[in-house]
Formats: structure tokens, C-alpha cells, sequence
């Protein structure tokens, strides 16, 4: 009998250590696993914020704000989003390495994997509201947090640029009273304007115009969108912004 | 105590099991694997043997706090290498001791078993002896010597390495690779100032 294997073992008696328990280790595993989950479905939620965000941009007006496209691309990008998607990513697979087999797996896999979970569930969740929730609720509660809507606020009050944005305050033949988000009226001439399908061009409703600006309170307009969306073009699209313009189904 | 001969008969799961219901069967475990564990201990890390017992009652501690983390798809010995591993590591940075190599048998060892592999053979045989293999081991990348030590002198297989470091098994032979690339340019060095 070796001595060195006694003293080993007498060490262990005399500190009365016991085997930590089975269920201490399930719990552990379920922890990480759980993490992971967590990771996965936050990262689809920081998905549908980042899909709400750029659906809901207007890609084409670049040239408007003296832009080339990916520039324009880089003002758009959702980067508070990207940098959670990010971090979720690597929590997900921080913690997948830490499951019993984890260290088999290739770590961009599991990152990919992560990712396009998340990718799928967030679509889903943008498709039934959810990133435009989201992004909304921590506009109105956290001062810091700029929200697409703040940002596109802030691209679209332009006017100089060819960019107006504002609520609806009356409609006239061919022009329409428009007060701007920071409170100043705008007489938009809307005798040339296109109209996206899904405008109502009623009192109250929010809307981007594109055109020009004609003098400090007038505005010409070539097209008018809805605030939220893009909004179909309209049927007579075909004769191109410059046409006679009337909102036909509204006015 | 148990009785050294029904130690030998039963496997390490048995083992695992039976220890779980009465800790003197885990003096079956200790006895099995406290010379290959000193062994793996010193040649992975310290000098002295003094410190490589207080390591390996430490890693026994541990293995039967945790046996039953121990998962049934993995060897027994490569989980408790692993946490032998993990406990030479961890003391190492605590002593902030210069790791050692192998000590002059052990060398010896590690030279045949290396010059058998492939293509470095014939290089070692004209470049170097034992002792030049043990300066050249000390100057290789700790990461690099951890897996040299496994795959040569524990003769552990990839999937083994793997489990044991926690490793990818495509990463333990890129490790291999590099460590026997890292080994082969440390020798040359050495060449070049002999």
C-alpha cells in the first residue's frame, strides 16, 4: 500500500468533503444552456429593431442629403443594435463553449448558428410589430436612447435639402398647411406632388415630402410619403414625379 | 479498506459508481492514477516534487467533489487529466515558478518519441541529443509543450487531447503542427549559436 496514496486519501477523509450533489451540475448545465437561450431570443429581439429600422428608412433619398448610397448606408446603420447583436452573440457563444461538449463545436459555427436563430426569430417578430414596439418604448423612456424615429426626424427636417417632413394641418385644392416637428408652418404646394398610395392627405395625418424649398415658409412638393413606411406607389406612378400630380383617389 | 485485487477488477465507471456510495472505493481511483498524474503534473509544470504532491492531492480533491460532473461519453482518464490540467495551471500561475521540462529518463523518452514522428526524424537525429531537447523544450511556447507532453509522452490520442485541453480536435493538430514546427526552429536557433 503506498504511502502517498494513503496520504491522499486520509487528506480527503479528514476534510469530510462529500461529492457535490447531481443536481448542483444539472443546474449548472441548465444555467448555461438557459443563457444561451436567452442570448438567442434577446439577440432576435435586437433583430426585428434592426429590420423595423431599415424597412422603415427611405433608401433613395441620399442624394438629397449629399451622399453617395454608402454613405448614406453608414447614417442609416442601427449601430446601438449592432454592437447588442454583437454582444448577445458572444454571450451565446461564451456560454455554448461552457456546455459539457462545447469546446468540440467551431466557434464561428456556433456564433453563425446563434445569429441565424436569431435572425429568423426576429423576423418574425418584426413582422407581427414587435422591433417598431420595442424601438418606440425605449424612445419614450430612455433619454439617451436615440429611436428611428427620432433619426428619421432628424433626416427629414431638411428643407433646405429638398426634405420636409410634419402633421397635415388642413388640405386645400393644391396645397396643404403643414406644420413641421419643430412647430413652424409650411404652405406645400402640391399641384405637381405625387401622392404615395397609403397617404390619406387628411388634416392630422404625418407626412415627408420630397421637393423644394421655394422660399422661407413655402414648399414644393414632388411627392409626398407617409410618415410610417414607404407607402405603394401610386398607380400612376409610370408618368414619374413630374406629372400632374393629384392625389386622384383622395382629392 | 478495500482490498487491492478488487480494485483491479473493477473499470473506472465502476469505480465512479461504487465511489459515489461509499468513498473507500475512491482510494481505488487515487492508487490507479497517482503515479501517472505526478508523472503528467511535473513533466506539464513544477520542479519539485513537493509541489507536484501538493497539486495532485489538490486534483484528487477535486475529482471526488466533482464525480458526479464526470460525464460517462468522455474516458475517465481524460477527465481527470483535464482537471489534473486545470490545477497545474492554475497552481503554476500562483507560484509564478519557470515551468520545467522532462526530467533526463523522460527526455530520453520524449526524443524517441518524437523522432519517430514523420517528417522531423531524421532532422533531430542530426541536430540533436536529450539534453539538447530539454533546453530546446524549455524555450518552446507553454501551449505548445502542454500538447507535446500529451501526445509523446502520454500517448494520448487527438480525441483524448481534445477532451483533456478542451480543444476542437482540428485546433490540437494545428497545435501539434506548430508545436513540432515551434520545437524544430527552437533547435535550429540552438544550432546556429552551437
Amino acid at each position: 500500500m503506498s504511502e502517498k496514496v494513503e496520504k491522499i486519501f486520509e487528506s480527503i477523509k479528514e476534510k469530510k468533503v462529500k461529492p457535490k450533489s447531481r443536481w448542483f451540475f444539472l443546474v449548472k448545465d441548465y444555467c448555461v444552456w438557459g443563457i444561451f437561450a436567452v442570448a438567442t431570443i434577446l439577440g432576435s429581439l435586437a433583430i426585428s429593431v434592426i429590420v423595423f429600422v431599415l424597412t422603415d428608412s427611405d433608401w433613395d433619398i441620399y442624394k438629397y442629403l449629399d451622399k453617395s448610397f454608402w454613405g448614406y448606408v453608414l447614417l442609416l446603420l442601427p449601430y446601438f443594435w449592432l454592437v447588442i447583436l454583437a454582444g448577445l452573440a458572444w454571450l451565446a457563444y461564451f456560454n455554448y463553449k461552457h456546455t459539457r461538449k462545447g469546446y468540440l463545436a467551431n466557434p464561428y459555427l456556433v456564433v453563425m448558428v446563434s445569429v441565424a436563430v436569431s435572425v429568423v426569430l426576429g423576423w418574425g417578430l418584426f413582422a407581427n410589430g414587435m422591433g417598431g414596439k420595442i424601438d418606440e418604448v425605449l424612445e419614450n423612456n430612455f433619454t439617451y436612447y436615440i429611436g428611428a424615429e427620432e433619426h428619421k426626424k432628424e433626416i427629414w427636417s431638411n428643407p433646405e435639402s429638398g426634405l420636409l417632413s410634419g402633421e397635415i394641418k388642413e388640405v386645400e385644392d393644391k396645397e396643404i398647411l403643414l406644420e413641421d416637428f419643430d412647430g413652424k408652418e409650411w404652405q406645400v404646394e402640391t399641384n405637381e406632388a405625387q401622392w404615395r398610395k397609403s397617404v390619406s392627405s387628411e388634416a392630422g395625418e404625418e407626412v415627408k415630402i420630397v421637393g423644394k424649398i421655394e422660399d422661407e415658409e413655402t414648399f414644393k412638393a414632388q411627392e409626398i410619403r407617409p410618415w410610417q413606411g414607404k407607402g405603394e406607389h401610386s398607380e400612376d406612378d409610370g408618368e414619374g414625379n413630374g406629372g400632374n400630380g393629384q392625389h386622384k383617389n383622395k382629392r | 479498506m478495500i482490498e487491492e485485487n478488487i480494485c483491479q477488477e473493477k473499470t473506472d465507471n465502476e469505480l465512479v459508481k461504487l465511489s459515489l456510495e461509499n468513498e473507500d472505493y475512491f482510494y481505488c481511483i487515487i492508487e490507479r492514477y497517482e503515479k501517472i498524474l505526478t508523472h503528467y503534473i511535473r513533466r506539464i509544470s513544477v520542479s519539485s516534487i513537493e509541489d507536484a504532491e501538493d497539486i495532485l492531492q489538490e486534483v484528487f480533491l477535486s475529482v471526488y467533489q466533482n464525480l458526479n460532473d464526470f460525464d460517462e461519453s468522455l474516458k475517465f482518464s481524460s477527465w481527470v487529466y483535464r482537471i489534473a490540467h486545470n490545477k497545474t495551471i492554475s497552481a503554476w500561475r500562483k507560484i509564478k515558478s519557470r515551468p520545467k521540462t522532462v526530467s533526463t529518463d523522460e527526455e530520453n523518452n520524449l526524443f524517441d518519441f518524437i523522432a519517430s514522428d514523420e517528417n522531423i526524424q531524421k532532422e533531430l537525429e542530426r541536430k540533436c541529443d536529450a539534453k539538447q531537447l530539454r533546453r530546446a523544450l524549455e524555450k518552446v511556447n507553454e501551449k505548445y509543450r502542454e500538447v507535446l507532453v500529451l501526445k509523446f509522452l502520454e500517448e494520448k490520442d487527438y480525441r483524448e487531447i481534445s477532451d483533456i485541453l478542451k480543444k476542437p480536435m482540428g485546433t490540437v493538430a494545428t497545435l501539434i503542427n506548430r508545436a513540432k514546427k515551434n520545437l524544430r526552429e527552437v533547435l535550429d536557433e540552438m544550432e546556429k549559436i552551437k
